[in-house]
Formats: C-alpha cells, structure tokens, sequence
C-alpha cells in the first residue's frame, strides 16, 4: 500500500542549530498517529514542513507516493492544518471565514455546507457574529469547521484541544475517529494525552530532532506513556 | 483560476470595507500632504502649473504606500496567510486578487483626489477628470503590480514599513516620470494622448511589472 505521507533523512536547521535530524516515517491511510516530544523538540516545524509552508534542509516528504517538492498540488488539496493561529480573518464573521475557505476550494454548494459544519460544532447562532469577538475555543471551532468543509485525506493538527471544553474535545474527537475509519490519516501534536491517547492508533516520540519511540498505541501502557513522558519534558 | 481571484479579491474588499478607517487615514494623509505642498511652494504664476502634476504624484505614491503596507499585515494577523498558502491556490491567483483590491482602492482614493487637487491647486483638473481617472488607473496598476509582490516579499521582515518603501520608490522612477508627463499635458489641454511617448512607457511599465510580478510571485511567497 502506498503511504499517504512519508519521509525519507527530513533535516531542518535554524541558522547553524539543526532542529530535525534523520526524520524518517510513514503515515498509512487510516492511521491516527499522536506525535509527542517536550518543548523545543521539533514537532510544530515538523508540522510545518509537512504542510509545505516550510522546505526541508535536506531529506524528502512523499504525498501518496509523488514527491512534495516537485508537486504540491496534490497535497495542498488534501490536506487540512491546524496550527497556532486561529486562521480566522477577525472582521469577518464565522460564516464568511468559512464561505472564503469553501469557495477557495470550489465546493459545491458551499452555502449549505457552512451552515451544516456551522451547526455540527454548536456555532450555529454565533454564524453571523465577527469572530474578533470569539474565545480562544470558538477559534479551534471555527477551524474545525474549516476541517469539515475541507473534505480532506491528511489533518495535520497542532495542539487542537487547546481552549476546548469537555463537550467539544468529545465532538472533536468523535469527527477524528471518524475520519481515521473513513481512511483519512491524522498526525497530531498535543501534550493533552487524556485527551486522544484512546482515539491514537499509533504513538510516535520526538526526541532530539529523531523519532524516538514508535508504536501501535495498543503496545503503550498510559502510566508507562505518561512516566516516559514526564521524564522526557523534565 | 477566475473564481479563485474572485474569491480573494471579494475577501479583501470586505475586510477593507469593514475596516474603512485605512481608506479615511490614507485620504486624510494625502489631502495633508496636498496642502503642505500648496503652502510650501510658491502659490503664484507659472511654476505653479508647472509643479502640479509632480506633487500629485508624490502624493499618490507617499499614500499609495499606506495600503501597501497593511496589505498583507491583515494575513499575518492570525495566521491566515498560512491558510492561503496551504489551500489549493495558485500563487498567481493570490498575487491577482490582492493585486486588484489595491488598484480598486487607489483607483477609488485617486477619484475622491483629483477634485481635492483641482481645488487647491487651482488646476483644471475637474474639466478633464475622466483623463486623469484614466491616467490613474494606468498608473495605479503598476503601483499595485510592483507594490503587492514587494509588499508579499517585506511581509516577514523587521523594519518592513521602512523596507518597502526603500525597494519600492526607486523602482517606480519611470513609472512617476510618465504619470507626471502625461498629467502635464491632460492639464495643458493636449489630451492623455499629448505625451504619446510616455505614454507607451507607462503602459509598458505595467505590462512588464505586472507579468514579472505574477510570475515571480510564487518564488517570493517561497522565501
């Protein structure tokens, strides 16, 4: 089976610092892969990379087999990020926010699909409010609804249950199930392991700039997860 | 490609809409300029006449510069330039639509502009406004072409505000010795076509610049 997003030696350098060294993996459709690491370790700009807003310094990123360097296209249509910005334009209302994304995606219908992706994150009645008034969880909604209307094979999330409140992380991680079944693959950073450690298929480790650890989430004992965990960020 | 640049474009001009006070600072700042100008320089005689058409030029441009610079700052705001970038969007599609919001508001800022000028000028620049609206939309498309690549190339950079009028002004030289030229002879009578020659430069400008900038401007968008 081809992989939905590989890497083959991904290296990143900041100035003379190399952040990424030897960053190789593979991300099969349906997998939910939890990318843990503590501060500093590389994972956003690995994220980064992958989206494409940032080139490697040396190593490849493959999208279903084509090289991303060469192409993008196809990953650029596929994918859905969640990064640390909202990526919300404040003077405009959610609905807008979203009607700009769909149209720029050419969905069909994008009227009809900003109302559903509205109301399936319980922002239905905030639809036509401007979302510089937004909290920081109204924000990770909106960019959930972005996910949704997005339609695509690959999220790349960072940090996304920041601001969340019970019913939401439970709604979130409802959709990412979801979409994992559906054979979407997911790569997530987040520190809140209460949060996704049941939804992850696999579990990955960052650490100095390598994968450390890498697994099926099922041979990972939580305490023992958290114990490692806790000794890395120490 | 159409509905993208449609898409971006109707997108930045709502946000120009909503946040109106860019367009009544840029206004406010060029009528000021246009005043400084009208006591510093010799209000009498022929100079006068003469000098009208640099310093509404001037003008355009330390206005004009205003706009460019927020022109990208709304993306940074919130990160929504990382979402533009990811999304399946050509890079010529964002280069056009934010390209063609900046003409719409200059084009717009100039319209409001020329009778200001006429008026403290003392120029006949309401007899011939649709010339210099003319004129203004040519001018103006090469300022935008230029301005929205350097503008997108300033976006990530400290001292950007200084930076991009620094690249910029030096660049639009031939662009504001045609406008001046053609302005002179729209004010004499002679018509847009009085100044043939700087006329076919103008244009040619904002032919080049325009498909340099859109070609260029998924290298840029890169760096």
């Amino acid at each position: 089976m081809t992989p939905r997003l590989s890497t083959e030696s991904l290296a990143k350098d900041f100035g003379y610092k190399r952040i990424l060294k030897d960053v190789t993996f593979k991300l099969n459709p349906g997998d939910f892969t939890l990318l843990l690491g503590k501060n500093g370790a590389g994972k956003s700009t690995l994220l980064t990379l992958l989206s494409g807003l940032m080139h490697p310094s040396a190593g490849s990123i493959y999208f279903e087999g084509k090289a991303m360097a060469s192409d993008p296209s196809e990953l650029r249509k596929a994918l859905g990020f969640i990064g640390h910005d909202p990526q919300v334009y404040g003077d405009l209302t959610a609905k807008e926010n979203l009607l700009f994304h769909a149209r720029l995606r050419g969905r069909k219908n994008p009227n009809a699909l900003v109302a559903d992706a509205l109301e399936r994150v319980g922002l239905a009645k905030f639809a036509n409010a401007q979302v510089k008034n937004f909290s920081s969880g109204m924000f990770k909604r909106t960019g959930i609804a972005r996910l949704m209307i997005s339609e695509p094979r690959l999220l790349l999330l960072d940090e996304p249950y920041t601001g969340l409140d019970y019913k939401s992380v439970s709604f979130f991680n409802d959709y990412l199930t979801n979409f994992a079944q559906g054979g979407g693959t997911i790569l997530m950073v987040s520190h809140q392991l209460d949060c996704c450690f049941e939804q992850a298929s696999r579990i990955a480790i960052l650490e100095k700039g390598r994968i450390d650890l890498e697994h099926a989430q099922s041979e990972f004992n939580y305490q023992e997860l958290i114990d490692h965990y806790q000794r890395a960020t120490e | 490609m159409i509905r993208e640049v449609w898409t971006i474009l109707q997108k930045d001009l709502r946000l120009e809409l909503r946040r109106s006070e860019n367009f009544i600072a840029m206004f406010f700042f060029a009528f000021i300029i246009l005043l400084i100008f009208s006591f510093a320089l010799p209000s009498e005689g022929e100079n006068h006449q003469l000098i009208a058409p640099g310093v509404y030029w001037v003008t355009f441009l330390l206005s004009g510069i205003l706009g460019l610079s927020k022109n990208f700052a709304l993306e940074k705001e919130m990160g929504c330039m990382e979402a533009l970038l990811i999304s399946p969007v050509s890079r010529g599609s964002i280069f056009l639509g934010k390209m063609l919001g900046t003409l719409i508001f200059m084009v717009l800022m100039q319209g409001i502009l020329i009778p200001v000028f006429a008026l403290i000028f003392y120029t006949p620049a309401i007899e011939f406004f649709w010339d210099l609206l003319m004129l203004s939309c040519a001018t103006a498309l090469g300022f935008s072409a230029l301005g929205t690549l350097l503008s997108g190339l300033t976006t990530d950079v400290r001292f950007k505000e200084i930076l991009l009028p620094i690249l910029l002004f030096p660049l639009l030289i031939p662009l504001l010795l045609a406008s001046v030229e053609v302005m002179a002879s729209i004010l004499a009578g002679q018509g847009i076509q009085g100044e043939l020659d700087w006329l076919k430069l103008l244009i040619g400008f904002d032919f080049i610049f325009l498909i340099a900038a859109y070609l260029t401007f998924d290298f840029v968008m890169e760096l």
